[in-house]
């Protein structure tokens, strides 16, 4: 077979035993792999109402037909579950290299479902699945288990999938590892392995990827290839990683200074990438198949943490446990990113949980007394650091953070208050950007992002955020350049709409989205021109974007049927209502808003959203395939505008 | 070839959400048929643009233009 293996693993821990599942032609067509062929699982066998820590509940790994290959950036690979953060759908993806060993070991996506008995680890060697004793791996930091399970496999070329002490102890938003620092970070898939006794996923693969027009193929891989060489993202990507946003963030104002009340400091230039280039930076190292290499490597020199080293940083990762605290001391920003890492804890979720504890401390509405003792200040560093251990280890205050901004008011009884602070949609942190500088598109991504609050990765629309960097680009996309503007709402409708089903796709391809959308140094005909010479299938460009609006629209009709759709399609207040302030001189976007509602009736019409529900029409579900889908959301269109249901205040599910 | 007038063709410059205006309006004056409507929403502007040219409703040199100045221009090709 080209391009796919044809079938997929699924382990039941409950029994121990493993099968091998054929996947057909059909459903590689419809799905292609990775987070389509993920999501199309999560909706089928994992029911709304399950609890995402219920052994019945799935964890999926998948990769995409050219995972693997010779294709730029082509080793990631998407983890989706139910999530236990915000209860309904949820995925995250990592870079790496085990995606690329999954392909070689002959699958193209492992399900693990039921949970041991005690914990274990997987090691799949090509056709080979043996459950472990995972016993004496329990409690230990990614980068210990990974070299122990080596040592024991006698592989040091293996790949592993791990989680850290906060999956095993069940904090809503761990993460997952592969290859020590390549994290899965965002809606708890690390939890849910936690939540089976599953520690980790070694993989060895001997096989390749076959590959239906063999000259085809590469002749596209290299003239891509070639494209990177002149590609202007790349060159920053490369040389201060994706700390090179920093400065950009705070002349433009978009950096979630302490949750959000501020977009710029006059200290943030501490943690660009630029200086960390010059000072801490270690080494560079990218994934599989990569031509950008983002990935860095960080050892601190001075101060009480001298001596410490981890992979990162990452601008999603560091803004949340830096500025978005009140921290700017480069030093102990790095030190909460190694912290973060070594528990196996998301960082945007850990940030933005603290960041909203120390906003309800500041506005009194929980003081030492709800805290035990800590005192919750902008830019305590100390507090900071010691509050990621408690919440990993679910220790005292950290117990109550390790729920998740969301929970954690209803727990501490804050009611519609202590909610409004939590910098949150559908129970899930926002990433560190604030839309009412970083872009219009990327702000209503925020609200209809179909894996929760999150979703600078979902929405993508990075035409407004590097399209200047690529002149005509927008205009040959969108057809105006216009919408290169950030704080515009014209032209916004349509590029988030063309966006999400294209990353959708970049998902079930399982290529780097930095090769696709904050670089375009690979268009959507480039995708398809490779897909079609890898695999033989030979489909149009518009049948390819449509698996991307199938993708979207199964993810969109799981919250459905948790009656969640237009009214939940919000961002929080503070971006509506507050206008941004100064904090630096050349601050660009001082007194912005984001006028969020202008922009949804515009992407719902491309989306033919019901305009009642915000539900996927019937017409367009049918037109995607999903009549059993249209079927499910059915009676739930008038169960969803009942006067009861209208009262309901949803902050998580 | 005339399929906006230029009452049309200024309505649609002044709106924020053009493009599903623009292939609207394309539609209802019988340039494209449901499925087209659908697959540009899908593959984006440069692909109508290609379609237009391949269907002779205009030229290589407003093709070009359309390209380099965005839906005003393609529209004012089509002005009658
Ligand atoms: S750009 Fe960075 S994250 Fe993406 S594949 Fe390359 S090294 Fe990995």
């Amino acid at each position: 077979m080209n391009g796919w293996s044809g079938k997929r693993l699924r382990v039941d821990l409950s029994t121990g035993k493993s099968i091998s599942e054929p996947l057909s032609y059909e459903y590689r067509r419809k799905w292609i792999g990775g987070r389509g062929m993920n999501s199309e699982v999560i909706y089928s066998e994992v029911p709304t109402t399950l609890d995402a820590f219920d052994p019945e509940a799935r964890v999926c790994f998948g990769v995409g037909p050219i995972s693997g290959t010779a294709a730029p950036a082509s080793g990631r690979v998407t983890i989706s579950c139910k999530s236990p953060l915000t209860g309904g759908f949820g995925d995250s993806n990592m870079g790496g290299h085990w995606g690329a060993e999954v392909k070689y070991a002959g699958w193209d996506q492992i399900i693990v479902q039921g949970k041991a008995k005690h914990p274990v680890y997987l090691w799949i060697d090509d056709e080979n699945v043996e459950i472990r004793d995972a016993r004496h791996l329990w409690g230990k930091f990614p980068r210990e288990a990974d070299t122990m399970i080596k040592q024991e496999l006698g592989d040091e070329d293996i790949h592993i999938v791990v989680i850290g002490p906060a999956g095993e102890n069940l904090v809503r938003y761990a993460c997952t590892f592969n290859d020590v620092y390549r994290a899965a970070g965002r809606c708890g898939q690390g939890a849910v392995i936690g939540s089976k006794n599953l520690k980790a996923i070694a993989v060895r693969g001997s096989g390749s990827v076959g590959i239906a027009r063999p000259k085809e193929f590469f002749d596209v891989c290299n003239r891509l290839r070639q494209g990177f060489k002149d590609d202007p993202m790349r060159k920053f990507l490369y040389e201060v990683g994706s700390l090179s946003l920093i400065n950009v963030a705070n002349h433009d104002g978009w950096l979630g200074i302490k949750n959000f009340q501020q977009g710029s400091h006059p200290d943030a230039h501490l943690m660009s990438g630029e200086e960390h280039a010059t000072t801490v930076l270690k080494h560079r190292e990218g994934c599989f198949a990569c031509p950008i290499c983002c990935g860095r490597f960080t050892e601190i020199k001075e101060g009480e943490h001298a001596g410490e080293y981890g992979g990162g940083p990452e601008y999603e990762h560091s803004v949340p446990t830096g500025p978005r605290v009140g921290i700017f001391e480069p030093n102990a920003i790095w030190h909460n990113m190694i912290l973060t890492n070594n528990y196996g804890l998301d960082g945007i979720e850990c940030g933005g949980s603290i960041a909203t504890a120390m906003e309800w401390y500041e506005k009194g509405l929980i003081t030492t007394k709800d805290t035990g003792g800590l005192e919750l200040e902008w830019g305590n560093a100390d507090v900071v650091a010691k509050l990621i251990g408690m919440i990993a280890m679910r220790e005292g205050f950290g117990d109550i953070l390790a729920d998740g901004a969301s929970r954690a008011a209803e727990r501490l009884g804050l009611g519609d208050e202590g909610q409004k602070y939590t910098i949150a949609t559908r129970g899930m942190c926002l990433p560190g950007d604030d839309p009412r500088g970083l872009g219009f598109a990327y702000g209503v991504g925020f609200a209809i992002g179909t894996r929760g609050g999150c979703d600078h990765l979902r929405c993508l629309a990075s035409l407004e955020l590097s399209g200047f960097m690529y002149p005509g680009l927008n205009t040959k996309i969108l057809g105006d350049e216009r919408p290169v503007k950030p704080t515009t709402t014209v032209g916004k409708g349509y590029c988030c709409f063309y966006e999400e089903n294209q990353k959708a796709m970049v998902d079930c391809l399982n290529v780097c989205c930095f090769t696709t959308h904050w670089s375009y140094a690979v268009l959507t005909a480039d995708q398809v021109e490779y897909f079609n010479a890898a695999t033989g299938m030979d489909i149009t460009e518009e049948e390819f974007m449509e698996v991307g609006e199938r993708v979207v629209n199964i993810e969109r009709a799981y919250w459905g049927r948790m009656l969640s759709g237009l009214r939940e399609d919000t961002i929080p207040e503070r971006f509506m209502k507050e206008p941004m302030p100064q904090g630096t001189p050349d601050q660009t976007n001082v007194g912005a808003t984001f006028p969020v509602q202008k922009i949804l009736p515009g992407y719902y019409k491309y989306r033919d959203y019901d305009l009642e529900t915000g539900f996927p029409s019937e017409r367009r579900l049918k037109m995607l395939g999903l009549d059993y889908v249209a079927k499910d959301l059915a009676p739930l269109r008038a169960k969803y505008n009942s006067e009861a249901e209208k009262k309901k205040k949803k902050y998580y599910y | 070839m005339a399929v906006f007038t230029k009452a049309e063709a200024k309505r649609l410059a002044e709106l924020d959400d053009y493009y599903m205006a623009l292939l609207d309006a394309l539609k209802k004056a019988g340039v494209l048929d449901d499925g087209a409507h659908r697959r540009y929403m899908l593959t984006g502007y440069y692909r109508l643009v290609e379609f237009l040219q391949g269907k002779k409703l205009i030229t290589a040199k407003q093709a070009q233009e359309a390209m380099a100045g965005g839906f005003t221009s393609l529209v004012e090709s089509l002005v009658g």
